[in-house]
């Protein structure tokens, strides 16, 4: 049984891993205050590099299902910019504080999959001469052809706390936060989908975890490490904090939960494998997690911290990325460091996001 | 509807004049102050905060803060919301906001330790919701020392959300619904824990609010340093505002030597009729005070502290030189070792009369009305609690045998990377052994146990715990002196440390007391850590 689901899902992912194989592939990272590269990875090198106009610090990128624009949202989680990846210049642009007198927050954002409509999760606060009120977040539906100051064109209550957006295969928006929510985009509707803050696992604490990174270009699934407590357990044994990978599949849209050790260190964000056998997480340290024990198989220390980690399209190599200005590249079967990118005039990613792009 | 307001204001304003005329003394915030204050807010704040037609400021008038809370507010106003006030007019209207709304004696007086910027309070008592909530980016005192209703406290949290992007995702926030929270039950928690109006506070704008003139005598303690006994003499200069001369004398608490000579001149402002704020330079260096008035006005206490340090300094106790003021104010050292001749300092106001110190020989090598000088002697057989007495007035006195255990203060220390070429200088942790007799009952850590005052030790620093270990973090995190203090490493990345990270660490300090044959031995516990990057005067 086990072996026919591998083989299955080597031939899902063959196909896709075909799909890609004729394009190259090109890794896309922001920096402060307004940089965004585009890195032909398994050369080393930055291709390009451009220069977003108004910008303080890019975190959230989106690309588009054609890979020809990024979607950057920058000054300060407040605007949504896009930038050709040819040209480098501006095609969109979005400034979520778009009602009067009103700062608002962007905690997520993506593309539908015919690329016509970005979802924004947003949190306004409106300003007073003497007071300021906090407001009910919202879902702001832009159109990608809105221009230059793009306005949206629905509009939807969504609960407080969500910090990951993504959109299934089938157009169904994800939207990660106290629970994992599942968004009708045209009408606003939304349902517990995996319930986190509510859970119901046996014997667990309720869990904590704070996914920002987008890591599911090159295996189609999010994944992210999750932390929680076996309440059966003995307040005083450290077996008791537990870290598990949480997952959910974008063409099934099967959520996963494998706990894989106890909770020896922060990890900020997880790649699974393409063959979906491995997965690697990442802070101070980069961790090889075999899926189907499923344990830590591997740990080294890195020599800084890093927020995120991606994987090539081949599952070849694994990349870590943010905090600072290098991107460092390891072997994904034994760990080995085999090379790096570093940014010119080495400035801050700070929480820049890395994604995947073929062309 | 519309009739009951009329008859409501009516029914406060003759309450209002019915409490005015009760009071026909002079008011401690005089009719031409409160103007000038009025035209202040309304010169630079009614853009803004409308005034309403019963002369209140929208929110101003519904908050009272301490000086450093309304200090803190304007520079808010001019950060975020592009306020231009001139240096004197912002001095004028936080004193002018701190007489008229501030807060009273006893409202501050849990908080002092906050206020008077000791750097590693760890604050107690606080209800762990509310600890939760409002104590995990700056200290809960910072919150404690407002007073204003629900509605209020709710606006608070409105300026949070809207200004911290993150507030509701940090650890401590994100398990919960922390705006839910903060908007129902805390605000309601806090409205009721700290309202607008109370009765501390009326009474205390009806109180007699004194000048604080005259002569007054200060003893302090500086750790790892000694005691010190000194006087201040203080003249009016007008509108609450004072000039100040300091002489002051340090004695070693361990050798009962004579220190250092400090001596300067300063400048100090009374706000709120209790809330003592001074800055002086003592022998070239500047320093600051924040202390607090008794509500007689007769005493002051509060903290002495280096400007560019505010960790370096010492807590003082100022009395007034008046004749109800008599008496000893400290002894140094409060312990003296049968058999051993032992210089002691009394430092006190009003000194007079005989001195004596039952079962041990006095000596007076020095005497004034304000310090004495004795060596003293006591025999074996006089062990235990004891006594000196001068005059009428006596303090305890500890005569012991041995020193049975030690203990370092504090228990927890913090230090702070600095230096390294960037702005901020190291603040580093200053540590003191004292010895302890176990006490009649011969157990330790009990009621009976007897503090013998500092002890020369041996100082040393070791990693905390296993991960420390791991970390290296005694090898990289700084060194500690002879005199025990813990000077921390430079700022910045560490290119020989694990993962690059900067030189903070977690150590134990631990302290040596060779005694003959016998070394004792205690620990406190030091978290060694990264630069503050802004340093507000409430933290
Ligand atoms: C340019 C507009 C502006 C001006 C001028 C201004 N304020 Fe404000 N003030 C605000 C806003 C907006 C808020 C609400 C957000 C906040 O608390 O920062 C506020 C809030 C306040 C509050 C409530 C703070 C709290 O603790 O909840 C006080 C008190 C206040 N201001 C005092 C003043 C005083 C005193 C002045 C004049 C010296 C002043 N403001 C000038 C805009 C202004
Ligand atoms: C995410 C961190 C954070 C949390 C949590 C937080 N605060 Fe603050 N608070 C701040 C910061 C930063 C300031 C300084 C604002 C400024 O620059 O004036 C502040 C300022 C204040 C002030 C002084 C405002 C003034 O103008 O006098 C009060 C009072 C206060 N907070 C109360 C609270 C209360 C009550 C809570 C809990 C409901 C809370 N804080 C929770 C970060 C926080």
């Amino acid at each position: 049984m086990v072996k026919k689901l591998i083989i299955l899902s080597m031939m899902l992912w063959g196909t896709a891993l075909l799909s890609v194989s004729s394009a190259k592939e090109y890794m896309i990272v922001g920096a402060r205050p307004d940089k965004l590269y585009v890195i032909d990875i398994k050369a080393r090198k930055v291709e390009k590099t451009f220069t977003i106009p108004d910008s303080t610090a890019p975190q959230n990128i989106v690309i588009s299902p054609d890979g020809k624009i990024a979607y950057v949202g920058t000054n300060h989680l407040r605007s949504i910019v896009g930038i050709d990846l040819e040209s480098g210049d501006v095609v969109f642009r979005a400034d979520l504080d778009y009602k009067d007198d009103e700062r608002t927050w962007n905690y997520g954002f993506d593309i539908s999959p015919d690329g016509s409509e970005i979802y924004s999760y947003d949190i306004p606060t409106k300003i007073y001469l003497d007071r300021f009120e906090s407001r009910e977040p919202r879902l702001s539906v832009f159109k990608t052809n809105g221009g230059l100051e793009a306005k949206p064109v629905r509009e939807f209550p969504l609960p407080r706390r969500i910090h990951l957006l993504m959109v299934a295969k089938s157009g169904a928006l994800y939207a990660m936060g106290w629970d994992f929510y599942k968004v009708d985009v045209q009408t606003g509707k939304y349902e517990v989908a995996y319930p986190l803050r509510n859970w119901t696992q046996k014997n667990l604490s309720q869990p904590d975890a704070l996914a920002f990174w987008p890591s599911w270009d090159n295996n189609g699934i999010f994944s992210t490490p999750i932390f929680y407590a076996r309440t059966d357990m003995a307040e005083d044994n450290m077996e008791r904090f537990r870290t598990g990978l949480l997952t959910l599949d974008l063409k099934t849209e099967k959520f996963d939960l494998i706990d894989f050790q106890s909770a020896p260190e922060v990890l900020f964000s997880s790649v699974i494998h393409p063959d979906r056998k491995t997965a690697y997480a990442v802070y101070n340290t980069l961790l090889k997690i075999d899926l189907e024990k499923p344990h830590t198989a591997k740990r080294i220390d890195l020599n800084h911290t890093y927020y995120q980690t991606d994987i090539s399209a081949d599952g070849t190599e694994v990349y870590v990325g943010g905090t600072t200005c290098d991107v460092a590249i390891y072997d994904s079967t034994d760990l080995k460091h085999i090379g790096e990118v570093k940014l010119p005039n080495c400035p801050d990613m700070g929480a820049t996001v890395i994604r995947m792009i073929h062309k | 509807m519309k009739f009951i307001a009329p008859i409501l204001s009516i029914l406060l304003l003759t309450a209002g004049l019915s409490a005015c005329s009760e009071a026909p003394k002079k008011s401690n915030v005089s009719e031409a102050e409160k103007v000038a204050g009025r035209t202040l807010v309304s010169d630079n704040c009614s853009g803004c905060h409308m005034e309403a037609e019963d002369g209140t400021f929208s929110r101003i008038s519904f908050i009272r803060k301490t000086p450093e809370g309304w200090d803190m507010n304007i520079a808010r106003m001019m950060i975020f919301h592009g306020l231009e006030i001139e240096p004197q007019d912002r001095r004028a209207l936080v004193k002018y906001l701190a007489d008229t709304q501030g807060l009273a004696p006893s409202e501050t007086a849990a908080h002092r330790d906050i206020l008077e910027r000791k750097h590693n309070v760890i604050e107690q008592g606080v209800d762990p919701d509310l600890a939760a909530m409002c104590a995990r980016c700056h200290t809960y005192a910072r919150v404690a020392l407002q007073r204003r209703d629900k509605a209020e406290w709710q606006n608070l949290v409105h300026m949070h959300l809207g200004q911290w992007a993150s507030i509701e995702y940090q650890m401590l926030a994100r398990e919960r619904d922390w705006r839910a929270d903060a908007l129902g039950p805390v605000a309601e928690k806090l409205g009721k824990l700290y309202p607008l109006k109370t009765t501390q506070w009326t009474d205390w704008q009806k109180a007699e609010w004194k000048d604080m003139s005259g002569s007054w005598y200060m003893v302090g303690h500086v750790p790892g340093i000694g005691d010190m006994g000194g006087s201040m003499t203080v003249k009016a200069a007008g509108e609450g505002k004072y000039q100040t001369a300091f002489n002051m004398i340090f004695t070693d608490d361990i050798t009962g030597a004579e220190g250092i000579n400090l001596t300067g001149m300063g400048k100090s402002i009374v706000h709120t009729g209790y809330e003592w704020r001074g800055t002086a330079t003592l022998n070239d260096v500047k320093y600051r005070q924040i202390w607090a008035a008794s509500p007689d006005g007769n005493r002051m206490t509060g903290r002495f502290f280096k400007k560019d340090h505010p960790e370096d300094g010492m807590t003082i106790t100022a009395w007034r030189n008046i004749p109800e003021n008599n008496g000893i104010m400290s002894i140094v050292p409060a312990a003296l070792k049968a058999g051993k001749a032992t210089e002691i300092v009394i430092s006190g106001l009003n000194l007079s009369g005989d001195i004596s110190i039952p079962g041990a020989e006095v000596t007076v090598k020095q005497a004034s009305d304000s310090r004495i000088v004795i060596s003293a002697l006591a025999l074996a057989g006089a062990t235990g609690p004891a006594k000196i007495t001068v005059g009428n007035d006596s303090a305890p006195l500890a005569i012991y045998l041995q020193v049975d255990y030690l203990k370092v203060t504090p228990e927890y220390g913090i230090s702070r990377v600095g230096g390294g070429g960037g702005p901020i200088p190291k603040v580093a942790a200053q540590f003191e052994a004292v010895g302890y007799t176990f006490g009649p009952d011969g157990k330790q850590g009990t009621d009976d146990d007897v503090n013998l005052g500092r002890l020369p030790v041996i100082w040393q620093v070791d990693n905390y715990s296993p991960a420390a270990a791991a970390m290296q973090d005694a090898k990289y995190a700084g060194h500690i002196t002879e005199n025990g203090t813990f000077i921390p490493a430079v700022a910045g990345p560490n290119p020989e440390r694990k993962y690059g990270t900067n030189n903070a660490g977690d150590l134990k300090v631990i302290a040596s007391y060779h005694n003959g044959t016998r070394t004792l031995t205690a620990e406190a516990h030091l978290i060694a850590t990264v630069q503050r990057w802004n340093n507000p005067p409430i933290m």
